[in-house]
């Protein structure tokens, strides 16, 4: 208890400082086509109950942002100040920055905050420090921490919702607690992106597989979750895309390879111990890093199958058809920056007592964190003045 | 042989040590290097955010490149059809010209209001479009703007000589005179508006610039001589003699004209006898004043 608290006062400041981060960012970033779309069209114009029935003409209908910004924007009395005109790209207009961008970042800067306790807390500080690190190195999270659109939100929830999957996994806590947690994080998920009964259903099926055998238990856990997204999905605007010349692209914004790299060298770790675990000769316990792996797995293959299933179904012309943007795939982003930090942490773990293998590790595991930085770093330079 | 295998174990484990500091260099020459190529590229980038950390919230940059972003997503695809809209005077338009360009130019006077080019082009594609009253106004600025720059005045004084508004058509018209065709030429070659339009049109700019010029005095010399103004007609008509335009016979038959309305009868029949003949040996007929259309360059 007496560790706990410094710790939470730490994260409280951390909160603080990155929510200060986050309004340089607000106010540096204009308003751009998609946030002036959403907030003209399905805020200012729809109402509470329109919103809460899926009745708004966004790609995704799913209500609690919209739900949420509707409410900062009635309690402060705002209303974006002028008539909009599509080709309007950008809008700079420093009252709508702050005001519409609020929330964002509350959820980003919380995200990133909960990011560091929760690896500090669980782990080490070192492994804290790390994680906020890596998630601070990607620039997804840099691209979209003050959108005034769903995508804050997203990654609040998925690193949530991973998080409790990972302590369930440990197996340490009260699990029935963490379990209602879970539904509540499953619940709030589906109703914000119809993308996230995959990551619900994905987690519900690993749960099955190695800790809760009981069917009941995944009613309001997954059955709910679903139901609720299918009824948003069904009422949904169905846009058509075409997928770009790239198509991995869209994947490496949000996994780019080097994080793909340690992927990869985890898993081939894991291969092998794994296989010297059936030979019996060298027990080494993986504990929630595994099932946290497969999830990761599943995850990056679930992008892989939409984007062939894109690719299949994209109409052959492509006028008038929106491009397959790669913010369609920003879960990979939270998953990504979990996946890195816990393996990393397993994979130091695993050669505890190798010297030469946790230098290598460190080198490895470092090199990949700087090249990261700098990378990101020079994107986000290259925007100009955001 | 237990000594010869403590010797053989020995060697194998410093060949293994020794891999090992191979393997475990080569990974930090490889970080090394990869990091030292990123850390070159963001090396200047990095100074330079340092350098800017005092503008970190710059509203006047942020709200620049906001606007240039929006600008960028009005910008036309092609200016085939407005050059076509252009070189037709209007006659051309395939029903593009007003959300195309004409949005585009407004947002560019909208954002730069100081813009003359963009007046003046908006204030072509108004008149073509049937809003006479608009592009008055958007000459008019363009010229406040840009005095030195001979096709707005020019496009002015041709719309009011066209509604008669001969005082007025005048004024704009000796304005454009005056203005040089040096200046003009390297306005238009420096303009971003003109750019993209020069870039795939087909002209000789002084040719053009010196048939547009003498349309100039023509109107000029005829809105003068509507309004009685002989004096300023016998001086406008030697200037055009003087700057030895293709057409000269008009001006010549104009000079006649008014030095005969002032009473200088002798001179006036010089003037008219040099307009006969010069008349009789010119390559081409001059336009009707009344086929004297607006230019965009």
């Amino acid at each position: 208890m007496k560790q706990k608290l410094p710790l939470k006062i730490l994260t409280g400041f951390l909160f603080l400082i990155l929510l200060a981060i986050g309004f340089v960012l607000a106010v540096r970033k204009p308003l751009w086509n998609d946030e002036i779309f959403t907030q003209t069209r399905n805020i200012d114009q729809a109402s509470y109950a329109a919103i809460l029935t899926g009745k708004i003409v966004e790609g995704n209908n799913c209500p609690i942002f919209y739900l949420i910004q509707k409410g900062v924007c009635d309690l402060v009395q705002y209303r974006f100040p002028k008539v909009w005109d599509s080709r309007e790209w950008e809008f700079s207009d420093l009252r709508s920055q702050l005001i519409l961008r609020i929330m964002p970042n509350i959820f980003t800067a919380g995200t990133l905050a909960i990011i560091f306790y929760f690896f500090a807390r669980y782990y080490s500080f070192g492994a804290g420090v790390y994680g906020l690190l890596v998630a601070l190195s990607s620039l997804m999270v840099w691209g979209y921490w003050v959108e005034a659109r769903p995508y804050p939100l997203w990654f609040f929830l998925t690193i949530v919702q991973s998080m409790l999957f990972i302590l369930l996994m440990r197996k340490e806590f009260q699990q029935e607690r963490l379990w209602a947690w879970l539904t509540l994080v499953n619940i709030l998920l589906s109703l914000t992106v119809i993308f996230g009964v995959v990551q619900t259903l994905l987690i519900s099926f690993l749960l099955y597989v190695w800790l809760e055998k009981r069917p009941g238990k995944y009613l309001w856990f997954a059955a709910v979750p679903t139901v609720i997204s299918l009824f948003y999905y069904f009422q949904t605007l169905k846009l058509k895309f075409f997928v770009p010349d790239h198509p991995m692209n869209l994947i490496y914004a949000n996994l780019p390879l080097d994080r793909a790299l340690i992927f990869l060298f985890f898993g081939i770790v894991l291969g092998v111990y794994s296989f010297k675990k059936r030979q019996k000769t060298q027990p080494v316990d993986f504990g929630e890093s595994r099932p946290y792996f497969v999830f990761s797995l599943m995850m990056i293959a679930t992008a892989l199958g939409f984007l062939l299933i894109f690719k299949l179904i994209q109409p052959l012309s492509q006028e008038g058809v929106f491009q397959l943007p790669h913010r369609y795939f920003f879960y990979l982003t939270p998953v990504g920056i979990l996946s890195v930090t816990v393996f990393s942490i397993y994979l130091l773990r695993i050669f505890k007592g190798q010297l030469w293998m946790t230098i290598n590790c460190v080198i490895f595991l470092g090199g990949m964190l700087v090249i990261r930085i700098l990378k990101t770093f020079y994107e986000l330079s290259q925007q100009g003045p955001y | 042989m237990n000594y010869r295998n403590r010797g053989l174990t020995e060697m194998i484990q410093r060949v293994i040590f020794l891999g090992k500091g191979i393997v475990t260099l080569s990974l930090v020459m490889v970080f090394v290097l990869a990091i030292g190529k990123e850390y070159r590229a963001v090396k200047p980038l990095w100074k330079m955010t340092v350098k800017n950390l005092d503008r970190l919230i710059d509203p006047e940059e942020i709200q620049a490149k906001a606007r240039l972003n929006t600008l960028n997503n009005y910008m036309p695809a092609s200016y085939q059809p407005l050059l076509e809209f252009v070189e037709s005077h209007g006659a051309k338009n395939n029903g593009k010209i007003q959300n195309h360009y004409v949005d585009y130019y407004e947002k560019i006077v909208e954002f730069m209001p100081q813009n003359a080019d963009a007046h003046a082009l908006l204030g072509f594609c108004y008149y073509h479009l049937a809003e006479p009253q608009k592009a008055i106004a958007a000459y008019q600025k363009a010229v406040a703007l840009n005095p030195q720059f001979f096709w707005s005045a020019y496009s002015l004084g041709v719309i009011y000589f066209q509604n008669q508004k001969y005082p007025q058509a005048s004024a704009v018209l000796s304005s454009a005179i005056s203005s040089s065709v040096d200046a003009t030429l390297t306005l238009l070659y420096r303009s971003r508006v003109y750019q993209p339009l020069i870039a795939i049109a087909d002209k000789d700019l002084p040719s053009r610039l010196r048939k547009g010029y003498e349309n100039a005095y023509v109107l000029l010399v005829l809105s003068q001589y509507r309004q009685k103004k002989f004096a300023e007609v016998i001086k406008s008509c030697r200037a055009a003699i003087k700057a030895d335009f293709e057409h000269k016979y008009f001006f010549y038959e104009y000079l006649g004209a008014a030095l005969d309305a002032v009473g200088e009868k002798g001179l006036a029949v010089q003037a008219l006898q040099q307009a006969i003949v010069l008349k009789q040996t010119a390559v081409s007929r001059l336009s009707l004043p009344e086929d004297i259309a607006l230019e965009v360059f």
